[in-house]
């Protein structure tokens, strides 16, 4: 039988570069198979995906050695337009893929480019745009929309052209838990209902990679692994996760420690559901001791730990903020952080966090309300005064970026501090190692990789004595490696008495790492306190825009329906720790 | 708070006009402006402030731009224009080699009859023209002008998309402006107290990463539309048709020939 995509023999590189970013790729691919492809940062996954429809090397050129059959026609001897109508490409930025002003011109845009008949057109914008659950948009300006919601036009307006393969290129990455899980409800559809082959390439698929019929890993620009994922991730489960760097979730990297140790967790899980069947399965599991390990285990806040004396080193009340436009982005917040605290401060895209975070270092004064950070009032103090104690790493690493060198960009933030010039070289090349970023030190800032030029934001912010460092969403993109490496550094740093505070989505990091948790909803500040209890607190008020984490769910379902009696950990650490081999 | 210079809904005579035959409106009027353009006297300011005056009261009756709407978009230009009136009142003697009637001297501050005419004919004529701009941006959805363009005056279409994901970004990249310079206030760069010095040098150092930025939008943009098949044929379909009024029509072709009969009085009567 005919495949429907064939590559042999593919390599690829870049115009004006040396090394080939995917190399003597083999891949088949048939019609209505729905793959899924990881693999770290730079590995060569959106290289591979715009090879399949064209644009490499028809758009891009490079050096392309080899061959890709689509549906039996060769990738290099056609137009792009020509494979636009088998292959549909949707990328990471919502915004950078939409190029008209009104949602229902973007969905007609790709089919009136191929002079398809305006009574068709109009057909195959209704279908799709109630296929994505968006049809009441219709005549919606596409910026008022959310992240979420450009995406699922995004996605709408590539079926449009009725393609049999629809590649998606991180499409989840850019947004928040609720609109990432519009994304895979859709993407579920799109294989199962309309019956198309998907490719799918993203950094966390644990909600949906039971569906997948293939998984695809990529390091290095070379197939690693390709084939069922439960059979790849039982078999090197441990190499994908700690050698190459790949998220695999967590359940899957539960099972597969749980193997390691001798226990037989079959069939291999991929969800918590089944999970539970299969460990409740295995016989020989044995809980241990219980009481004592997860007080244990557990990092406590700077109040349990008695050696400290407990200072408020953030300490605001009744803090409210509207922007010119009318949005009331902070609502009567109050709340204090002591000394060497690390806290999450999470919620949904626009819920008040990053407004908030600007009222802390002073980029907007609060319309009422006082605060004090670091000993100074956030009403009184300029950014100037604030930024000395506060630091603030940015979203996008590539917006603070000033000079032309990783050293200059540090030695930036000292211009205006007394030091002198030997003190100022000392502390820029402890903080380059700190970071490790020795080798960069020359190297333009823009020319680093993702997790680089995060590190590198960082450093600009440590040389300086701070006592806070505010991260805004620092884990967006970031491939396993980077982060675990971002979060062992920010341990490091926060054992030196700073107080952290990181704006996230993700709750697996906030439990792991930091002791409290915030939570922000329209404005308010809705939840403060240990991560368990908020796991509970989403719970009672089932509030779904943050996930909780597949090790807790797996816990309680085995203390409920498998009548185990464990604590309840939302750890894999913590879970193997209640477990041994009798 | 309403926004100044931007498209606001309703359905007015203008708002329904065809954008294209509006700009060819506006272009006419703007003709008018500069006709009388010789001495600088009295009668040149009495016939530019008629001209105003007749584009007030058409963008009020024509396009129901409110007072309130028109006063904030023209406030962002009447500084200018009263820059440039004063300029010419006193600067007026070293521009010309004409004779002048000097009203007040002091020094090397001439100020003068002929400068005063003239700096305010000029501004007036700034008026005239920032008005109709006002009109047209006031009364025009950026989508129908860009489709006009591309349907009626049949621009081609590479040129309208260019106009579309120009119109797209704006917001975006404004908001990315925000963003950089909020990052470099944060990293010292500017002063406490936002002056003027502080933002030049903020500007500055935000452009590199604005560029940058813009530069991987462009790219990332130009690969989406190639993958969705921009630029197969000469011809694209088009879905929304644009329908030019009758009225459209009549109405540019009447202020033509009212803007004719002005220039044979004109020349008739050698003014």
């Amino acid at each position: 039988m005919n495949k429907f995509l064939k590559i042999s023999n593919l390599t690829y590189t870049y115009q004006g570069e040396d090394k080939p970013a995917i190399s003597n790729i083999n891949l088949e691919i048939d019609e209505g198979e729905f793959i899924v492809l990881m693999g770290p940062s730079g590995c060569g996954k959106s290289t591979l995906a715009l090879c399949i429809n064209g644009i490499i090397p028809n758009v891009l050129g490079g050096e392309f050695e080899g061959r890709i059959e689509l549906e039996g026609l060769n990738t290099q001897e056609h137009e792009v337009y020509e494979l636009s109508t088998k292959v549909g490409i949707v990328f990471q930025n919502p915004d950078s893929q939409l190029c008209n002003l009104i949602v229902k011109d973007e969905l007609s845009f790709g089919p009136e480019n191929l002079l398809v008949e305006k009574s068709e057109i109009l057909k195959s914008i209704g279908e799709y745009l109630n296929f994505v659950a968006l049809s009441h948009k219709e005549n919606s300006n596409i910026y008022e929309l959310s992240g979420g919601e450009k995406q699922r036009i995004a996605i709408a307006s590539v079926l449009t052209m009725y393609p049999k393969m629809v590649i998606l290129d991180e499409p989840t990455s850019n947004l928040d838990p609720i609109g990432a899980r519009g994304i895979i409800k859709v993407i579920k559809e799109l294989n199962k209902k309309k019956n198309l082959t998907v490719l799918l390439i993203d950094h966390e698929v644990s909600s949906i990679l039971y569906l997948a019929d293939r998984l695809i890993i990529l390091d290095e620009g070379t197939i690693m692994y390709d084939g069922n994922p439960r059979y790849i991730l039982e078999k090197y489960g441990d190499n994908i996760f700690k050698n190459i760097g790949v998220r695999i979730p967590k359940i899957t990297q539960l099972a597969v420690r749980l193997n390691k140790k001798g226990f037989k967790i079959s069939p291999f899980p991929l969800t918590v559901k089944e999970a539970v069947k299969s460990i409740l399965k295995e016989k020989t599991i044995e809980v241990k001791e219980k009481e004592k390990l997860y007080t244990e285990s557990r990092v406590g806040s700077v109040e349990e730990k008695a050696e400290f004396v407990i200072e408020k080193i953030i300490d605001v009340k009744g803090l409210n903020f509207k922007y010119p436009n009318g949005t009331r982005a902070v609502k009567d917040v109050t709340f204090s952080i002591n000394k060497g605290d690390m806290v999450a401060l999470m919620g949904k895209n626009g819920s008040g966090k990053t407004t908030l975070g600007s009222l802390l270092i002073g980029l907007n004064k609060p319309d009422s309300g006082k605060g004090v950070v670091a000993n100074l009032d956030i009403n009184k103090s300029s950014i100037n005064e604030l930024s000395k104690k506060i630091g603030y790493v940015f979203q996008y690493p590539e917006h603070q970026f000033i000079t032309s060198s990783c050293y200059d960009e540090i030695a930036f933030s000292l211009k205006s501090e007394k030091f002198k010039e030997s003190e100022k070289k000392h502390r820029v090349e402890k903080v380059l190692e700190l970071l490790e970023l020795t080798e960069f030190t020359e190297r333009n800032p823009f020319n680093l990789s993702m997790g680089q030029k995060r590190r590198l934001s960082i450093a600009t912010m440590l040389v300086k004595d701070l006592e806070v460092l505010i991260l805004d969403e620092p884990f967006t993109g970031q491939d396993g490696k980077n982060i675990s490496k971002l979060m062992d550094i920010i341990q490091k740093i926060n054992n030196n008495n700073l107080t952290i505070l990181i704006i996230t989505h993700d709750l697996y990091i906030a439990s792991k790492y930091l002791n409290k948790v915030m939570l922000m909803d329209n404005g308010e500040l809705v939840f403060y306190g240990k991560t368990f209890e908020l796991y509970n607190f989403l719970e009672i008020n089932k509030l779904r825009y943050i996930n909780t984490p597949q090790i807790f769910r797996l816990s309680k379902l085995l203390k409920t329906e498998g009548k185990l009696d464990i604590p309840i950990v939302d750890d894999v650490d913590e879970f193997m720790k209640l477990f041994e081999v009798t | 708070m309403r926004k100044a210079l931007a498209y606001f809904k309703e359905d007015s005579f203008f708002h329904e006009m065809d954008p294209t035959f509006k700009m060819l409106w506006i272009i006419l009027i703007s003709i008018s402006a500069f006709l009388k353009n010789t001495e600088p006297d009295y009668s040149s300011v009495i016939n530019q402030l008629i001209i105003y005056i007749l584009v007030i009261i058409i963008a009020f009756t024509l396009g129901t731009i409110g007072l309130l709407r028109y006063i904030k978009s023209i406030s962002l230009f009447v500084p200018p224009a009263f820059f440039i009136l004063i300029y010419k009142a006193l600067f007026y003697p070293y521009t010309t080699t004409k004779p002048f009637t000097s009203i007040y001297e002091l020094s090397f501050i001439k100020i003068t009859y002929e400068g005063l005419f003239e700096g305010i004919g000029v501004a007036l004529r700034i008026l005239i023209l920032t008005s109709l701009s006002i009109i047209f941006i006031l009364t025009t959805e950026p989508k129908k002008m860009v489709q006009s363009l591309m349907q009626v005056a049949k621009v081609p279409y590479r040129i309208g998309y260019t106009l579309y994901t120009a119109l797209r970004f704006i917001p975006l990249i404004y908001e990315e402006y925000k963003n950089i310079t909020n990052a470099h206030l944060v990293r010292g760069v500017g002063f406490s107290k936002i002056g003027l010095h502080s933002k030049i040098s903020l500007f500055k150092s935000s452009i590199v990463p604005l560029i940058i930025s813009g530069i991987r939008r462009a790219q990332e943009v130009s690969i989406a539309m190639d993958s969705r098949g921009f630029g197969a044929y000469k011809k694209r379909t088009v879905v929304d048709k644009i329908k030019v009024r009758n009225l459209d029509i009549v109405f540019v072709s009447f202020t033509f020939f009212l803007l004719i009969s002005y220039i044979f009085f004109l020349i008739y009567y050698k003014i």
